[in-house]
């Protein structure tokens, strides 16, 4: 390859650190976490953002944030260190912006750290801790230091995680179901008559919701993740509020999602199991995509936030992953990394910063080798593999039987297009 | 307490960038955070610069930075010289190696002395205190001093000129219409002196094109960041410079005749007469509305350059406008939103600006000022 180290195998990826670039010029590279943190906060009313380090990230942020006041009242500044504050600090500085910020309205804050602050070490999140303690707003603080990892994908997963920093504990509400993700679909509308025919109240949060309402998650019974995204944040209001839930958007196969929908029939303590149309012709289809890609090989280059579970159902219906892009690789992704390497595969992992994955990776994995049906979830420029062109999000709006469903189909018509 | 709540100035690295940019068969490399790269692509890609320089970065990671490790630069620089990606590479400085100080230019020399074939020049301005400007004019003076050697020189020189030549040292994509105003000039420059452009600086030009800067006859300089620049060619090849900004009929023709006096040589008295003539047809429409409407004929721009300064005396001048707020506002966009004037015109680039079409009407010279009267007039028409 020619990047500054070889392509390493999935087994052999701890961190994002061990994901090495496919090329050693990234042209023109990928977002930092910074963007994607500021993505989500700019759709939640009733959040304050100040991103904190250089002019590139403040000027340029304002692609982002292109209001400072929002018509809410949300405040949307920046924090530009200056000379002596990179050498000695911003702590005074930082809490006079804070206080100037709820001065002008804010009652509670995102403080996006990103790398210069994060290098000298300044102690952020001890600044937002004190700042909140002796003020009515509340600020919090997240590390979006690019150089800790590759990609972009922490800025969602912090970023709406962070958001349990400003929850408080509050009473049970039993018939309160919370939905962390996207549902949409039929699936979605089925999923949530069937919660609310059996007299649950639903919080629904998904992209663009208001902050006041997020924070009676607390008084939640129990919670739905249906986008990877918010699975870090479900996972810290179980360790913190001792609230259930279950990661609905990481089943694929129609055995892990019908095992899904028994926990929250359990959980909830209800008598019978949603009805939803096709299952039967969608565990034949998932047998027939089964026997008809046996043997094939796949890649993945396109950004997919979930990718390991991906692959994952890939493999498990016979399909050899060869090499994949991997956005974000964090420590609570280890199951599915296991789960894959018990599956007597070991894909290679990279970090595509050009129009295709390097040919050190496509050698090693032997992809490039023209037997057996091969596939590319991502486009690619070999012209003699089939790829399935996909946006920015891939699937992300479905989850469930609908949105394997619709893979699946994507997964046919590849193969007929051959 | 920098607190912003509005868009703060670039720095001075994002000043180089973008000074560096439109030298499309550049390659720019960045040491550094991957995610300025990506932003400055996408202001770039909003400037009308419609071939422009490849960007890249290395991105870094915690072993580098503790390490002080540089192999994803050389193995960048490495990758752009093997694939011949380009003809120059430039390489830039980003925060993060500038705070852990990384020696850029030494590296620099380093990769020069392994890839003769491909000159890499180094620049400075990455400090925490530089502006855009600064970084502006680093950038030109550096490509002054890097791009001027005697090999280099002799081999342009063999391929020979017709005409006599110009170097321009002009507006940047931190302006609206600077492609239009560079080609504005250009097109007075060949229509009074039968001059053709040599290297132009900050708009859309190439590594050719910059090698034949030392042929010059004359450096033109728009901005202060290119004095610098254009102090060092007249050092060293003695090619005098004019720094002076053309907005307005006066302003041009003066502007015309201070080359006249540098280039002692008359400008063509035919074609500045027609170009005269067509001027004063704008500006005396938009002189009869301005009393007309004396009310609304009031103009501000936001910061004090030349662009700011050469506007409103053209417009208090020659058009009679006053100098207030509440009529014509110009600035950038950010700013007119929240500043907004009875008229808006963007004429400086913000985060807001999309810019596809590089051919718009310019603000400089001749035709520039029949835009500018042709926009004050439809404001002032207007019920």
């Amino acid at each position: 390859m020619s990047g500054t180290n070889r392509t390493y195998r999935l087994s052999e990826i701890e961190s994002n650190q061990g994901i090495t670039f496919s090329h050693a010029a990234a042209t023109p590279g990928h977002h930092c976490p910074m963007h994607t943190a500021l993505a989500a906060m700019r759709n939640i009313r009733g959040i304050s953002s100040l991103v904190l380090g250089m002019p590139e990230c403040s000027f340029y942020s304002r692609y982002v944030m292109e209001n400072p006041v929002e018509g809410t009242g949300e405040l949307h500044y920046t924090y530009v260190l200056d000379s002596n504050e990179v050498v000695f600090g911003c702590r005074e500085g930082l809490i006079k912006a804070l206080e100037e910020m709820e001065r002008d309205g804010a009652k509670a804050i995102m403080v996006i750290m990103t790398c210069i602050p994060a290098l000298i070490g300044e102690d952020v999140k001890e600044i937002t801790e004190t700042f909140s303690l002796e003020h009515n707003a509340k600020a919090v603080c997240i590390d979006m230091a690019h150089y800790k990892r590759n990609g972009y994908e922490a800025g969602y997963y912090e970023g709406y995680e962070a958001l349990g920093d400003f929850c408080m504990k509050k009473e049970l509400n039993s018939n309160l179901v919370s939905i962390l993700g996207a549902h949409k679909g039929r699936e979605g509308e089925g999923l949530k008559n069937w919660l609310k025919n059996n007299a649950f109240e639903l919080l629904e949060i998904e992209t663009g919701f208001m902050l006041e309402d997020f924070l009676k998650i607390t008084s939640s019974a129990f919670i739905i993740v249906t986008n990877i995204h918010y699975l870090p944040l479900a996972n810290k209001l179980k360790k913190e509020y001792n609230i259930p839930f279950v990661f609905l958007g990481g089943a694929y196969s129609v055995s892990e999602i019908t095992a899904c929908y028994e926990t929250i029939k359990e959980q909830l303590q209800l008598q019978e199991l949603p009805e939803f149309v096709g299952i039967n012709e969608l565990k034949e289809l998932e047998d027939n995509i089964k026997s008809q890609f046996t043997g094939s090989r796949f890649i993945i280059p396109a950004i997919i936030e979930d990718v390991l579970l991906l692959t994952n159902y890939l493999t498990s219906l016979s399909m050899k992953p060869c090499v994949l892009h991997i956005e974000e690789y964090q420590l609570w992704m280890q199951e599915w990394k296991k789960s894959i390497l018990h599956q007597s595969v070991d894909p290679y992992i990279t970090f595509v910063v050009q129009q295709e994955i390097n040919q050190d990776a496509f050698e090693k994995s032997g992809f490039l080798e023209e037997k057996g049906f091969r596939f590319s979830i991502g486009e690619t420029s070999l012209k003699e593999v089939a790829s399935m062109k996909i946006e920015r999000f891939f699937l992300t709006s479905l989850f469930g039987y609908e949105r394997t469903n619709a893979l699946l189909h994507s997964l046919k018509h590849l193969r007929k297009e051959e | 307490m920098p607190l912003y709540k509005n868009t703060p100035q670039p720095s001075g690295r994002m000043g180089v960038l973008w000074a560096l940019a439109p030298i499309f068969d550049a390659a720019i490399i960045e040491y550094g955070s991957m995610g300025h790269m990506i932003y400055a692509e996408k202001w770039l890609a909003h400037t009308g610069l419609i071939k422009r320089a490849k960007l890249i970065t290395t991105h870094l990671a915690e072993k580098d930075i503790a390490l002080g490790i540089t192999k994803r630069l050389e193995e960048s620089v490495k990758e752009v010289v093997k694939e011949k990606k380009a003809n120059v590479i430039f390489l830039i400085p980003s925060s993060v190696p500038e705070m852990i100080g990384t020696d850029l230019e030494s590296i620099g020399e380093e990769l020069q002395f392994m890839y003769p074939q491909i000159p890499i020049i180094t620049f400075g301005a990455g400090n925490f205190k530089a502006t855009k400007e600064q970084g502006m004019e680093e950038a030109y003076f550096r490509l002054v001093k890097s791009l001027t050697k005697e090999d280099d020189i002799e081999a342009i020189e063999d391929t020979g000129f017709e005409k006599a030549t110009f170097n321009l040292i002009g507006s940047a994509c931190d302006w609206s219409r600077f492609q239009s105003d560079t080609r504005e000039i250009i097109r007075i420059m060949e229509g009074a002196f039968d001059m053709k452009s040599a290297a132009v600086f900050g708009s859309s030009c190439n590594t050719t094109s910059l090698y034949k800067m030392t042929n010059a006859k004359v450096t033109l300089v728009m901005r202060k960041d290119g004095i610098k620049a254009a102090k060092q060619l007249e050092k060293n090849y003695g090619i005098p410079y004019l720094y002076m900004t053309p907005y307005g009929l006066l302003n041009t023709i003066t502007w015309i005749k201070e080359l006249e006096e540098i280039l002692e040589k008359k400008a063509d008295k035919d074609y500045l007469n027609n170009e005269i003539k067509e001027t004063q047809y704008a500006i005396h429409h938009c002189n009869v509305w301005a009393k007309h409407k004396n009310d609304k004929a009031k103009l501000w721009i936001s910061n004090e350059d030349e662009l700011s300064l050469g506007i409103q005396e053209f417009a208090k001048k020659e058009l009679g406008f006053m100098l207030a707020t509440g009529g014509i506002h110009m600035s950038d966009a950010r700013q007119l939103k929240q500043n907004p004037g009875k008229c808006n015109i963007e004429v400086r680039r913000s985060t807001l600006s999309y810019d596809i079409n590089p051919y718009e009407l310019p603000f400089m010279g001749f035709r520039g000022t029949m835009n500018l009267c042709s926009l004050f007039t439809d404001f002032l028409i207007k019920r």
